[in-house]
């Protein structure tokens, strides 16, 4: 089932089904999700308009650690059952998810300048993100730095797996250590701990995000496949001239 | 305009409100402008390597005629 989507023409003709049931949504979703965080969503008691702040920064932390792990377990696949797609999905999602860890500490430091004063702290949540956005890095360096694609293909997957365990370390970084950062509010045992107005807004966001990066994700995996593609085809140019 | 200036502060916070928004909006989007400069860039160079592709050129020199 999954082997058939291995073939380039079938995969592009399932991408051009799916992409627009994604970006139009991801769009609509975004712009809904902009319109009540910005106009429609009441100040915090505390922290006041600063709050808005946390329609951008909230998902794209989910963003930054849903992708890790889609990227992680896509290497394993990659590993275990050698799927030529696996790879190349790791490949696809490891620009997205850096960017979205980006976009997260970006927008962290600037909320923490008013709210907590300082732009950044050493403390375990802002380090152990900061250290995924390396590990993001590192990945896309790492499947560059050999001449032989598969052997930096295997070396960038062992890297993702081993990282995979600062996912659950970023996720319970403010139980386990003193930090400045808020511990979770929404996803917790007894329910969200904030109010509805301002969850719609959060959640417009994620799933705008979430099918914002699916887009990407197939539109980036349709350029590698090609580039495949364009690879062997001059390959297989050169071969021939110089068979001539 | 009043109204406008009064929402762009932001309650005091309009600095560093808008700057977060601006940061994800110039990166989530230049990832896309990036991504779909790469899949027409790719797409270009298939089409440059098809049109001079060894089986072409031999179907080609077959027909005496060239394909344009």
């Amino acid at each position: 089932m999954i082997q058939k989507y291995a073939n380039p023409a079938r995969f592009n003709r399932l991408a051009a089904t799916l992409l627009p049931w994604f970006a139009w949504p991801a769009a609509i979703l975004i712009f809904a999700g902009l319109y009540f965080a910005l106009f429609n969503s009441p100040p915090d008691y505390q922290q006041g308009e600063s709050v808005r702040i946390m329609y951008v920064h909230v998902p794209s932390a989910w963003m930054a650690l849903f992708v890790y792990t889609c990227m992680a377990i896509s290497c394993a696949v990659g590993l275990i059952w050698k799927h030529p797609l696996a790879h190349i999905a790791a490949q696809a999602a490891a620009p997205i998810g850096a960017c979205f860890t980006f976009v997260c500490l970006m927008t962290g430091s600037l909320w923490g300048k008013p709210i907590w004063g300082t732009w950044w702290v050493w403390d375990a949540r802002l380090t152990s993100v900061l250290i995924l956005f390396f590990l993001y890095l590192g990945f896309l360096a790492l499947q560059n730095a050999f001449d032989d694609p598969a052997r930096g293909e295997r070396s960038a997957a062992i890297l993702a797996l081993v990282g995979l365990i600062n996912v659950p370390i970023i996720h319970y970084s403010v139980v386990w250590w003193n930090t400045l950062h808020q511990p979770a509010s929404v996803i917790k045992m007894a329910g969200p701990a904030i109010h509805s107005s301002m969850l719609l807004p959060l959640f417009l966001m994620a799933i705008g995000f979430k099918l914002y990066f699916l887009t990407l994700l197939l539109l980036r995996m349709k350029a590698l496949m090609m580039a495949r593609r364009a690879r062997g085809m001059s390959m297989a140019q050169l071969h021939h001239q110089a068979a001539e | 305009m009043q109204m406008l200036s009064e929402f762009l502060a932001m309650g005091g916070y309009g600095s560093f409100i808008w700057a977060a928004y601006g940061t994800a909006a110039i990166v989530l989007l230049g990832l896309l402008y990036l991504s779909l400069r790469e899949l027409r860039a790719t797409g270009a160079e298939i089409a440059a390597l098809e049109a001079n592709s060894p089986r072409r050129r031999r179907m080609d020199d077959e027909d005496g005629d060239e394909i344009k």
